[in-house]
C-alpha cells in the first residue's frame, strides 16, 4: 500500500463501520510508516473524542408540548385551505349574483324575474317579487359594481358556474341566515322548502363570508357610483 | 418495530393524542440529538425539536409506511435546523454550546476536553458535512438512507462525511489536539 492510499482505505475501513486495526492492510502499513500512523491516530482521536461526547437529554415534557402546540395552532394549511375555499365560494356567490342584480336593474319595472339561460328550470319560471324588491336596500354597493364600463365581464363565467348557485341563493329560503338577502315564500317554491334546511348552515357561511368582503370593499365611493 | 411504528402513526392520523405523545417519546432523543449538535444551543435545539414533531404530526399522510420512518422524521428535523441556521445568520450572534465551555484544562479530564475539541471542530463544518457525519456515526444511518434523508446522491452524501472526517482532523491537528496515542493531549 502506498501512503497517498492509506487515508482512503482508512475512509473506507470507517464507512464500513470496522475499526482500523481491524485491517491487516492498513495495520501493516501502519507498522511500516511513521506518517501514516500519525494520521490514524488522528482518526481514532477524532472517534475517541466524538463517542465521548454527552449525549444531551431532550425534555421529559416534549410529546405534551408537542401536542399542546397542534392544539393551540392550526395547522397553516388548513388554516389556507379554509381561506381558499371561503374565497372560492365569495367568488362564486358574486360571479353569481352580480349578473342577477343587473337583470334586476334592467327589468325594473316589470313585477317578475325570470333567469336568464341555464339554471333551475323550475326556479326560472317562478315569479318572486317580494324577494327583488329586498335587494337593492340591502346591497347597493354590488349594484355599483355592476355598472361596469366596458362590457358584461361576468356574463360568461356566470353562465357556466353562477346560475345554479344564484338560483339557489333566489329561492331557498333562509337564505344569509335569516337576514334576508332572498326570502321567497316556500309555498311558491316547493322544491327549496325540501332542501333549505340542508343548505341553511352553507348559506349561513356564505353570508358570513360575504359580509367580510363586503366590509373590505370600497363602499362609499361604490354607493356613490350607484 | 416497523409495525409498531405504523400501528402509532396509524393512530396519530386517527386524531389519537396519547399516540402522538407516545411517537414523540419514542423518538425525541434521536431528533434532539440531531438538533443539538446541528445547532449548539439547548434552547434552540428544544424549540426545533418540537417544531420537527409538530410538522412531522401534521404531514404524517406524507409519510411512505413502506419506508423506515426515523430517516424521513430526522430529514424533517435536519431542514428545520438548516431554516434555522439561515435564520440566525441574519441575527445578531447566538452563544453556542461550546462557548458556555470553560476553557479550564486542568480540571477536565483529558477525555472530556478531546470531546470538547471535537464539539468545537464540528461547529465549524459546512453544514452538509456536519449533518451527514452526525447522521452516519451518531445515528448510524447507512449511506443510502442518508441520501434519501438528504435527498442528494448517495456518492455526494459519502463525499461529505469523508470530508468531514478530513476536516475534523485538521482541524483537531491545527488547535494541537492529535498526536499520537502514546502521547498525552497538548492543549494550545
Amino acid at each position: 500500500m502506498q501512503c497517498e492510499e492509506f487515508e482512503i482505505r482508512l475512509n473506507e475501513v470507517l464507512d464500513e463501520r470496522r475499526r482500523p486495526e481491524s485491517d491487516a492492510e492498513l495495520s501493516l502499513h501502519r507498522e511500516t510508516c511513521p506518517v501514516c500512523r500519525k494520521v490514524a491516530a488522528a482518526y481514532d482521536r477524532l472517534l475517541d473524542g466524538f463517542y465521548a461526547l454527552a449525549s444531551p437529554e431532550a425534555p421529559d415534557d416534549m410529546g405534551l408540548r408537542v401536542v399542546a402546540e397542534m392544539r393551540s395552532r392550526p395547522s397553516p394549511r388548513r388554516r389556507f385551505v379554509v381561506a381558499s375555499s371561503a374565497l372560492a365560494i365569495a367568488a362564486a356567490l358574486l360571479i353569481a349574483i352580480v349578473p342577477m342584480f343587473r337583470q334586476f336593474g334592467a327589468s325594473q319595472s316589470g313585477d317578475s324575474l325570470v333567469a336568464r339561460g341555464g339554471g333551475n328550470p323550475a326556479a326560472s319560471q317562478t315569479a318572486v317579487p317580494s324577494a327583488l324588491t329586498r335587494i337593492p336596500r340591502l346591497m347597493p354597493e354590488l349594484l355599483a359594481i355592476t355598472e361596469s364600463p366596458d362590457g358584461d365581464p361576468y356574463a360568461g363565467l356566470a353562465k357556466e358556474t353562477g346560475q345554479g348557485l344564484a338560483t339557489v341563493m333566489l329561492y331557498v329560503p333562509g337564505v344569509g341566515g335569516g337576514r334576508g338577502i332572498i326570502d321567497a315564500p316556500a309555498d311558491q317554491v316547493p322544491w327549496a322548502a325540501q332542501v333549505g334546511e340542508g343548505l341553511r348552515p352553507i348559506t349561513n357561511s356564505v353570508t358570513e363570508t360575504f359580509d367580510v368582503l363586503l366590509e373590505g370593499l370600497p363602499v362609499s365611493q361604490l354607493a356613490a357610483r350607484s | 418495530m416497523a409495525d409498531d411504528v405504523r400501528d402509532l402513526v396509524s393512530r396519530c392520523l386517527d386524531g389519537d393524542q396519547e399516540a402522538m405523545v407516545e411517537l414523540v417519546d419514542f423518538y425525541r432523543g434521536q431528533v434532539f440529538g440531531l438538533c443539538y449538535r446541528m445547532l449548539r444551543h439547548r434552547q434552540d435545539a428544544e424549540d426545533v425539536t418540537q417544531e420537527s414533531f409538530v410538522r412531522a404530526l401534521r404531514g404524517l399522510h406524507t409519510w411512505d409506511s413502506e419506508r423506515a420512518f426515523l430517516p424521513w422524521l430526522l430529514a424533517i428535523a435536519g431542514n428545520r435546523c438548516r431554516t434555522h441556521l439561515a435564520a440566525r445568520m441574519r441575527r445578531p450572534h447566538t452563544t453556542s454550546l461550546v462557548d458556555h465551555v470553560t476553557d479550564d484544562a486542568a480540571e477536565v479530564t483529558n477525555a472530556r476536553h478531546l470531546a470538547e475539541e471535537v464539539e468545537l471542530a464540528l461547529s465549524n463544518l459546512r453544514e452538509e458535512y456536519r449533518q451527514a457525519f452526525l447522521l452516519f456515526h451518531q445515528h448510524e444511518m447507512s449511506y443510502a438512507q442518508i441520501s434519501a434523508t438528504l435527498d442528494c446522491p448517495l456518492g455526494t452524501v459519502k463525499t461529505w462525511v469523508h470530508r468531514a472526517r478530513r476536516e475534523l482532523v485538521a482541524q483537531l491537528k491545527h488547535r494541537g489536539v492529535v498526536q499520537e496515542k502514546r502521547h498525552a493531549v497538548r492543549r494550545v
